[in-house]
């Protein structure tokens, strides 16, 4: 197949080892974070809204019961995706802006670093 | 009272032409053009967002859902928030660090074989000319309504202002005419919402003890519309990763300077379009409660006009003075929520054409930026022109299973390929060609033999084709992948897109 021009990028360096970068320790670190934060943290918010959807589908009698005055399960629920959602959003944002970004930066330091130790070093 | 109508109308379309005037002056290079230079703050791109997500379907179509069939059109409004935490949490911060303008860009950063960006332009085109169809009708329908003049006239009308924002404002004027349709869109929801919390004394929970006593409690219990088990999942698996794969959504992460003010903007949509959609199931309640069904049917049989009608209501009902006004001023909000639109879908539509297409599948990326400007602004032409013939011959026609076609093939085809590019590293060009094909066909086969296209007799019996067409679009692009062999440049390349996706290493300035 035919090749596409390479992207031009901003501080992009041809040279750079992108496989040995991915395995710095800070990068690892990043990476080994977020996954641990996003995938219980998708799992359960995302997976809160499709539960209620499954529920309403396959259990119409329960959802629709009423609980508290003219509301039934079904609305709580709904209710509750709202919140569910926004308190996800603003946790992950809390987070990202206080730990992910920071590490972020730490990977892309150990980058140029390591990147200036190897130019020097030929 | 025609005469308010058409002021009201002269007001919306001077303001933006007003701001396109504006932008025009500050859109001349491609960056200023297709992502307004990536100088968005982040409650400027979050007004956009909501802007783009709160479309006249969501206005006028979640109000009316609720007000024929409660709980599960509250079902969906929810929908529509979940999505942009999926955006949020996988899709935004990679996407502003790895693309350019379009969403194909991502595809093409990776793969970086002209293959894998047409296959992501088909799904561009393809979703955006669904999404837009409807859009237009509905405004030729909107226009004729309150103007009286004909749907050709309207439609014709529609396409060219939106041409003028887009060729001449580029994403500029496009961003700040969805701002101002979203703080129009806002105040319109939030006046009637407390117009309608007076009459129940403040006491939410008063308007669903209203409508169930008119209309008993099951009126409320879900089933009413949804009438599969499994349609309620496949809705919400369709609005929750098709936002996803949206490209007028999208681009608008590349507005931004960094991936924190994307992250920052998601914030502001989900506060502003989540009280939006909230605020619908509480104005759909009222509808159903104060307008009743029966005449909300007899207006329009998809529930559409259930806000417009209750709006007329709460000043005063038909023929009164109040009630005129506020028809008009719900009407015409409803019409800058679809020029609005409109704008941001020619735009993505305009870049898939002269950008990827262009630019980058025919002339290898080697074009000088003064013609890349022209280009875009002449495919800007072309793109509406087309939308106006389309919207011309789709009169009469129900346009209403292109609204779920749009998202479902967004789900379905380029959901899948997006969220490979960023988190696989095996998958391939093939894959991306397997993934767009098989989502797109079987997300338009499934809506076509399904219940919105076929009604009773449909062969296929859930409303909306993403159950079945997003794990299918999945396992073509892993059978693409697989089939496409091991040990490829895109394999190799994984290290590098993932590194820049989550540090922003190199990112677009």
């Amino acid at each position: 197949m035919a090749k596409e021009e390479p992207p031009e990028v901003a501080s992009a360096d041809p040279d750079v080892d992108w496989g040995e970068a991915a395995q710095y320790p800070a990068f690892s670190a990043l990476m080994s974070t977020k996954i641990r934060f996003l995938v219980p943290l998708i799992v359960i918010s995302v997976g809160f809204y499709l539960g209620v959807t499954v529920l309403a589908g396959l259990a119409p009698a329960f959802t629709g019961q009423l609980v508290i005055g003219p509301l039934n399960v079904g609305y709580l629920l709904v209710f509750a995706t709202y919140i569910v959602t926004w308190v996800a959003a603003l946790v992950y944002v809390r987070v990202a802006n206080r730990d992910f970004d920071a590490k972020a930066a730490d990977a892309i330091s150990e980058l140029e670093e390591r990147e200036a130790q190897r130019k020097e070093g030929e | 009272m025609r005469a308010l109508t058409v002021v009201i109308f002269l007001v919306i379309l001077s303001i933006t032409l007003g701001i396109t005037y504006w932008a025009a002056r500050r859109t001349r290079t491609t960056s200023e053009f297709y992502a307004a230079g990536r100088s968005l703050r982040a409650h400027e791109n979050g007004l956009a967002l909501a802007g783009d997500w709160m479309s006249a379907a969501a206005f006028l179509g979640f109000t009316g859902l609720v007000a024929l069939y409660g709980l599960d059109g509250s079902l969906y409004a929810a929908a529509a928030l979940v999505a942009f935490l999926v955006v949020l949490l996988l899709i935004a911060e990679p996407l502003r660090n790895t693309g350019k303008y379009t969403m194909a860009d991502v595809i093409a950063y990776r793969m970086q074989r002209p293959q894998a960006r047409l296959a992501a332009v088909l799904g561009t085109i393809v979703v955006n000319l669904a999404y837009l169809l409807p859009q237009m009708a509905g405004g030729g329908v909107l226009v004729k309504l309150l103007l009286g003049i004909p749907y050709s006239v309207s439609v014709v009308f529609v396409g060219l202002a939106m041409i003028v924002y887009v060729a001449f404002g580029g994403m500029l004027a496009t961003t700040w005419v969805q701002i101002v349709k979203a703080v129009l869109l806002m105040t319109a929801a939030i006046v009637v919402l407390v117009w309608i919390l007076a009459l129940f004394s403040f006491n939410p929970l008063g308007i669903f003890s209203a409508a169930e006593a008119r209309y008993g409690p099951e009126f409320l219990a879900p089933g009413n519309y949804l009438k599969h088990p499994l349609d309620p999942l496949s809705l919400g698996l369709s609005f929750a990763f098709g936002l996803a794969g949206l490209p007028h959504v999208m681009i608008r992460f590349y507005t931004v300077p960094d991936a924190k003010t994307a992250r920052g903007s998601i914030i502001w949509v989900m506060f502003v379009a989540g009280a939006f959609f909230l605020i619908t199931t509480f104005m759909g309640l009222a509808a159903a409660y104060f307008v009743g069904h029966k005449d909300i049917l007899a207006a329009d049989p998809g529930g559409n006009l259930a806000l417009p009608l209750l709006a007329q209501y709460l000043g005063g009902g038909p023929g009164s003075l109040g009630g005129q006004v506020f028809l008009a001023a719900i009407s015409a909000v409803a019409f800058a929520t679809i020029l609005a639109v409109v704008a941001a879908l020619t735009l993505a539509t305009s870049g898939a054409i002269a950008h990827d297409l262009y630019v980058n599948v025919i002339k290898h990326g080697h074009v000088d930026e003064q013609t890349q400007v022209r280009v875009a602004r002449l495919s800007t032409f072309v793109v509406g022109a087309l939308a106006i013939v389309l919207g011309l011959l789709v009169q009469g026609l129900n346009v209403a299973v292109l609204v779920i076609l749009a998202i479902a093939v967004a789900a379905s085809s380029n959901f899948p390929i997006i969220f490979l590019s960023l988190f696989w590293r095996r998958f391939n060009t093939w894959g991306v060609i397997g993934g767009i094909t098989v989502g797109l066909i079987s997300s338009v086969a499934l809506a076509l033999i399904g219940p919105v296209f076929m009604g009773e007799a449909a062969i296929f019996p859930i409303v909306n084709p993403t159950i079945v067409s997003m794990p299918l679009g999945f396992a073509g692009a892993v059978l693409g992948t697989l089939l496409g062999g091991r040990g490829g440049e895109e394999e190799k390349r994984f290290d590098e897109v993932l590194f820049r996706a989550h540090t922003g290493a190199g990112a677009e300035l």
